[in-house]
């Protein structure tokens, strides 16, 4: 029989908020979290918008020595993965508030063997952005003898994974990946995928990115791939399926999930939230950013997951796009989602993450399967904003406003550059 | 040139900043990994001593250190150089 792949439990950090009751609130009634970048001069670039955490406070999760040399998203990964660890009733083995030089000399309790079959694997598409600027300017103005001793672990894309691994004493596989836009939903799978194959019980499983700086937004801006607002308004910037969306908004934050197996967390006591039954993974080879035009690559990572969930795309009740709000994006996932679907597909309802929070990189996969568990625990579903009027060449049933379901089977994608596909099937627990 | 009594005081207001907690009952003779100071937090301790200092404690000298003294010591050492 397969091992059957639980979610016992989530954490997010989002401009929405900085916990899952509060975003998931603020996505229900369509609130964006987009606004002015107001962290550092924005007159030379061409877009001045993004979402933004706001009132974060990391001392909350990390001693003030970590703060420093760890990088903004590693702070979220962390605050993100301590919410989704305490639902699913999972202590630190190290008091937070201890400084890690005592965390780390008194090391876990190793007779406890299971924990050899706990992981971790919490990512970012980009990493620590802010200590490489930090860094290099140290390094220009000062010379390379200023560059901190801490420099490489605080940039180091998996010290978020080493860093929940010391906490929580989590001793079986960790690391992180990264996949860009598709980084999040990539943990998830292969972390569903470690735990069906029986070398792991539990994973602390997502993505996270805080990436939004000078040369960042400069270097997307430049490719034209960015939003900007709209009469003034960032809010209506990110508006995904719209007949006129222009481009994504950079946002920020992490989504944190724990995958376990479902009859080692029934022995614990631990409460399903939903379940993981299929993901699938492919890659379109054809281009570095353009994602291809045809939707054939990401259709494939959806029949996989289908496949590999037994499911017949008929029973299907929503589906969460990947949906950045660029012109060439969403016509390719539309095309996509019309191989697997056919004619149901205007009948499925769809409602994009993004159009509120905007476009989290490496963690929005993450923080969008966190809306489709809410969705799946709650029965509902949270709206798509900012469609004022839907691509006529799409035909698409968007959810506008906030609405009850039953709804049992739900389907996440995402895609990145590089050509990642990854989609998941969630099931109601 | 600086006295060992000023530069433990040295060493324990840099290690405070460095490690972010304070280090109240410091002695010469307290022995580096004793204090919970790892050894990423002691290069980077050794490297704001260096730089508002204007030396430079060549490698070698790093090897043997135990004790905070040990470090007072080779920092004094290349003071009196510099002098």
């Amino acid at each position: 029989m397969r091992r059957r792949v639980a979610i016992t439990g989530v954490g997010v950090v989002s401009p929405l908020g900085n916990d899952v009751a509060t975003t998931w609130q603020n996505l229900l009634n369509g609130r964006s979290g987009v606004d002015k970048i107001r962290d550092f001069p924005t007159d030379k670039l061409r877009s001045d918008i993004a979402a933004s955490v706001r009132d974060f406070d990391a001392e909350r999760f990390l001693s003030p020595k970590e703060v420093e040399i760890y990088g903004r998203v590693t702070h979220f990964s962390v605050a993100a993965a301590a919410e989704a660890l305490a639902q699913a009733g999972l202590a630190p083995v190290h008091d937070p508030a201890a400084s890690d030089d005592e965390a780390a000399s008194e090391g876990v309790p190793t007779t406890d063997r299971a924990r050899f079959r706990y992981g971790c694997l919490m990512s970012t598409g980009m990493g620590s952005v802010d200590i490489f600027e930090e860094q290099i300017a140290r390094s220009a103005a000062r010379g390379p003898r200023a560059v901190s001793p801490f420099f490489i672990p605080g940039v180091m894309p998996n010290s978020a994974t080493a860093v929940i691994s010391i906490r929580y004493g989590l001793m079986g596989p960790s690391y992180s990946l990264a996949s860009a836009c598709t980084t999040g939903t990539h943990s998830i799978a292969t972390s569903a995928l470690m735990i069906e194959s029986g070398d792991a019980d539990i994973m602390v499983a997502g993505g996270a990115e805080a990436a939004t700086r000078l040369n960042t937004v400069a270097g997307f801006g430049n490719a034209r791939a960015l939003a900007r607002a709209v009469d003034g308004d960032p809010t209506r910037a990110s508006r995904p399926f719209d007949r006129t969306r222009h481009g994504f908004v950079m946002s920020e934050g992490a989504g944190a999930l724990v995958l376990e197996e479902e009859q080692h967390a029934l022995r614990r006591g631990a409460r399903p939230l939903a379940y993981v039954t299929g993901f699938g993974m492919t890659t379109d080879a054809t281009h570095l950013t353009r994602p291809e035009t045809n939707g054939a690559g990401l259709a494939m990572a959806l029949t996989r997951a289908l496949e590999r969930a037994e499911l017949q795309p008929a029973l299907v009740g929503y589906i969460n796009p990947h949906a950045t709000s660029t012109p060439q994006g969403d016509a390719a996932e539309v095309l996509a989602l019309r191989q697997v679907f056919g004619e149901r597909l205007s009948q499925i309802p769809i409602s994009a993450t993004k159009s509120m929070l905007g476009h989290m990189l490496g963690g929005a996969g993450a923080v969008e399967t966190i809306a489709v568990v809410c969705s799946l625990r709650d029965q509902e579903l949270h709206p798509s904003i900012n469609l004022d009027e839907l691509d006529p060449a799409f035909s698409l049933e968007v959810v506008r406003t906030r609405r009850p379901v039953d709804l049992r089977y739900a389907v996440k994608l995402s895609a990145g550059f590089g050509g990642h596909n990854c989609a998941l099937v969630l099931e109601r627990a | 040139m600086k006295d060992e009594a000023a530069l433990l005081d040295m060493f324990k207001t840099v290690a405070a900043r460095v490690d972010k907690r304070d280090f109240p009952n410091v002695t010469m003779d307290s022995v580096i990994t004793d204090l919970g100071i790892d050894s990423l937090t002691m290069m980077e301790i050794i490297g704001q001593m260096e730089t508002s200092l204007k030396i430079m404690i060549p490698d070698e000298d790093l090897v043997e250190l135990s004790t905070v003294g040990d470090l007072c010591r080779k920092v004094g050492e290349r003071l009196e150089s510099v002098a």
